[in-house]
């Protein structure tokens, strides 16, 4: 096994993946926001392309680095893992990625998600970017060290942005202002654009209206009833949001998923035919189980509150400054709840238990990725917390982001099923009492 | 087969009754107070310049079960040195402790003190904040934590650290970290004075005893060897390298196999000394400094180009003839810092054997079978 810089980088797969995600807007969109999820997934794919092609510069970023730098700077950009993983998910080669991911050293203890992108550059078939960004999110040892290993195979530079433990306190702030700004001076350096600081301005303003609309989005799940909002697309809204971040089309994006719920709301419809069981997802829902989702839906399952992808605080939202970009990045980093994930325990521990609170939820379900060193770690101490806090029940199943396979999906129906029996038996011992 | 050395006697017999060593129940006898760390990003000075004894948590001489830690701390995602160290404080063993400091390196240490200050009923000081890169900036920020930290010790115990008392806790701490240099520039001899296994034992009771005592152990061992001279036969010389290592052991095994271990890259090992406080106007600045271990780094440390610099120059300073790497299960950032530096290593002519272990693991069968294989062929290599 040795770490060797590739030579023959070729796209084909790359640009295979951009047409599946056409064919699963096709299939699987049922929603405005949905099909405009995958348009927008396919326009950046384009654009990274397109780059690569035209000889502009493209960096590729682990989740949540401030990808509004790119906007501003004009530079094309994706995130490595979203992609990789989003590709490898549809069209079936996670085992040679893997294979090629593990012939340079990477165990199958690292998650899968943070797998793929290494496997998809150990194979030479992602684009070669001018440089890599990472972060460390304060706490993802796999995020914060797997650029390294795509910067060898590909020989580019890599800068990781550290974030602190305590990142809402005011050192915590400064010290990520200065981060964001060596990230610039290093994006500077090595794509040979210059930031465009009123360009800045205008992308912190747009990606603090995103989040704006984000908080309606919340104050509508807690208020409505049925749950205006299809299960599952938490996981849409974050991504969406994460790679048009400072992007007008971030914020139409954002708009057309408040103005369906609205639309639902004034329906007094929701998505699932009758509403038994609404449920909190304490992490993420595995991407790509549809047919799970439908199938919950029939049994009256949804989850309505999905405080990893909604949870805004808004008074925090509320302190975005466009007018001091570089403070505003780092406001921004700290006050998207996906991040709030990242920090101590308490953090997201609380996050999870006010919103099941606030939502009414009957149970919680915690699908971590296998392997995660977040979220998965911590599961018990989840668990206990929501009993003790919430009264709630939750389901803790760990089952790989990158796994959709139908064996893997009965298997969780089943452990649902049993689930559902509990918070059947929990409602009607209420009802007695 | 080299007689035993007798202050080495001494030194094991600290390690024997862990984690309640002979030395801590003497200290605690006079009602002095414990305080445990996890992670060489805590600076011990800092304990010690309060009046307490600072003691490292760790796993002890084998491997435990984890049934209680796994029932709290999930095993796909977190390493069995953090789950080790779980289990050991959820049983109660650690209850000696006064209160436990620790930092923010990796999710596993993190995820270790969140746990655990819900589970068991140790106090737990706020972490350390330890950014993942060194600069002026990391520099800056972690010098604040620092600061924090003694101020959390103070109002935690009620005393006060003053800044003489550091600078003396500072020179102590470099005291030890010169000896153990000393110690192991001996090992750079063809006939190394110690086998690599009664050097963990040198470096495990370093953090389970008082600082003073220690250090006048380690002055005896320097003389032992001196007046002895006494030496190991010359074998193949090889580093065994990982996160973190804290049984003689599985040491003795491979040493077992017919070569010498002259030197380790751990945390609790070479990381642990290799760096000095320099002395600066500041001693609180001089050890943030020096707690980000600039020269040392971690596998956690961001870019890793200095820990690539800095195993390359411990393999030619001690003529390594090969390495083995083991990685421990879940150790995010060691496995994925490997890579990093093993091609590089092995461009320069140093063999590297990737073997997989859990903490505190076993001889297992497997392992003998591919750390012979290894010997053998390092022993082809020396003797070509
Ligand atoms: S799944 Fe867990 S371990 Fe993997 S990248 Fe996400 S937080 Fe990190
Ligand atoms: S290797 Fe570094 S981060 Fe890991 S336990 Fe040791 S000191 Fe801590
Ligand atoms: S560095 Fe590795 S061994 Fe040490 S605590 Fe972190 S994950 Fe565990």
């Amino acid at each position: 096994m040795k770490l060797r810089k590739i030579e023959n980088i070729d796209t084909t797969m790359f640009e295979q993946g951009i047409p599946i995600m056409a064919q699963l807007r096709d299939h699987h969109s049922t929603t405005r926001a949905e099909t405009m999820f995958y348009d927008l997934t396919i326009k950046l794919c384009n654009e990274v392309m397109s780059a690569v092609k035209g000889g502009k510069p493209f960096v590729t970023n682990v989740m949540s680095f401030p990808t509004e730098i790119y906007w501003a700077m004009d530079i094309a950009g994706i995130e490595y893992d979203f992609i990789a993983g989003m590709f490898s998910l549809y069209m079936g080669n996670k085992d040679e990625i893997f294979t090629a991911a593990k012939s340079i050293g990477i165990r199958p203890e690292i998650c899968s998600a943070q797998r793929a992108p290494i496997g998809w550059f150990a194979k030479g078939w992602y684009p070669k970017p001018t440089a890599i960004v990472n972060t460390s999110l304060c706490q993802c040892d796999n995020c914060a060290q797997n650029a390294n290993i795509m910067g060898a195979l590909y020989d580019v530079p890599v800068f990781c942005i550290t974030r602190p433990y305590l990142f809402w306190t005011q050192k915590g702030l400064d010290f990520m202002t200065e981060e964001i700004k060596d990230a610039i001076e290093f994006l500077e350096k090595t794509t040979g654009h210059k930031m465009n600081y009123d360009k800045l301005s205008e992308a912190t303003r747009l990606t603090k209206r995103q989040m704006e609309i984000s908080v309606e989005i919340h104050n509508l799940i807690k208020t409505a009833r049925p749950c205006p909002v299809k299960s599952g697309t938490g996981f849409l809204i974050h991504f969406l949001r994460m790679m048009y971040a400072g992007r007008q089309e971030g914020v139409d994006y954002c708009q057309a998923f408040l103005d369906e719920m609205k639309e639902c709301v004034a329906r007094g419809k929701g998505y699932t035919p009758e509403e038994k069981y609404r449920l909190v997802s304490c992490y993420t829902f595995p991407p790509g189980m549809h047919s799970l989702l439908d199938w919950m839906e029939q049994q009256g399952a949804t989850l309505v509150a999905e405080p990893m992808y909604h949870y805004y605080n808004e008074a925090e939202v509320a302190k975005i400054d466009p007018s001091k970009p570089l403070e505003a990045l780092a406001r921004i980093f700290y006050t998207e709840p996906y991040h709030g994930f990242y920090g101590p325990y308490e953090v997201f521990s609380d996050m999870i238990i006010n919103d099941a609170i606030q939502c009414g939820v009957d149970g919680a379900v915690n699908f971590f990725n296998t392997n995660c060193r977040m979220c998965g770690a911590v599961s018990r101490l989840i668990k206990d917390q929501l009993r003790d806090k919430a009264g709630i029940s939750i389901l803790t199943v760990d089952v790989d982001v990158m796994e959709n396979s139908a064996a893997v999906e009965e298997e969780l129906k089943k452990k649902l099923e049993q689930f559902f029996l509990v918070l059947d038996t929990a409602k009607s011992k209420k009802k007695v009492a | 087969m080299a007689e035993m050395l007798k202050t080495m006697e001494e030194i094991a017999k600290v390690n024997v009754s862990f984690p309640f060593t002979e030395p801590a129940r003497k200290w605690k006898e006079q009602g002095k107070k414990i305080v445990g760390w996890i992670c060489i990003n805590v600076p011990e000075e800092v304990i010690h310049a309060a009046g307490m004894m600072p003691f490292r948590l760790t796993g002890g001489n084998e491997e435990i079960s984890l049934d209680l830690a796994n029932e709290y701390l999930f095993g796909g995602g977190t390493c069995s040195f953090s789950r080790t160290i779980l289990e050991l404080q959820l049983r109660g063993e650690y209850g000696f402790l006064d209160c436990i400091a620790g930092a923010t390196p990796c999710e596993g240490v993190i995820r270790l003190a969140e746990v655990g200050s819900h589970y068991h009923n140790i106090p737990i000081l706020p972490l350390l904040d330890t950014p993942r890169k060194f600069n002026d900036l990391a520099y800056k920020f972690y010098h604040g934590e620092v600061m924090e930290f003694k101020k959390n010790l103070e109002n935690f115990f009620g005393v006060t650290i003053t800044d003489e008392a550091i600078a003396d806790s500072i020179a102590l701490y470099n005291k030890t970290r010169k000896d153990l240099k000393k110690l192991h520039d001996l090992m750079k001899s063809d006939t190394p004075p110690l086998t690599g296994a009664e050097m963990l034992e040198v470096l495990n009771a370093a953090v389970r005893m008082p600082r003073e005592d220690f250090n006048t152990l380690l002055e005896k061992l320097l003389e032992e060897i001196k007046t002895t001279g006494r030496t190991i036969p010359a074998a193949p010389r090889i580093m065994i390298s990982g996160a973190v290592l804290n049984t003689p052991s599985f040491v003795k095994s491979v040493e077992s196999l017919g070569v010498n271990v002259v030197v380790d890259d751990f945390c609790n090992g070479s990381r642990y000394w290799w760096e000095q406080v320099e002395a600066g106007d500041d001693p609180w600045k001089s050890l943030a400094k020096r707690y980000l271990l600039p020269k040392c780094s971690c596998p956690r440390i961001n870019p890793p180009q200095n820990r690539t610099d800095w195993i390359s120059q411990i393999a030619k300073d001690f003529r390594l003839d090969g390495i083995i790497a083991l990685t421990m299960r879940c150790c995010a950032p060691y496995i994925l810092n490997l890579p990093m530096w093993k091609t590089r290593l092995e461009d320069e002519g140093v063999t590297v054997l990737d073997l997989d272990i859990e903490y505190g693991g076993g001889f297992s069968g497997q392992i003998r079978t591919r750390i012979e294989a290894f010997v053998e062929m390092l022993s082809l290599e020396v003797e070509i």
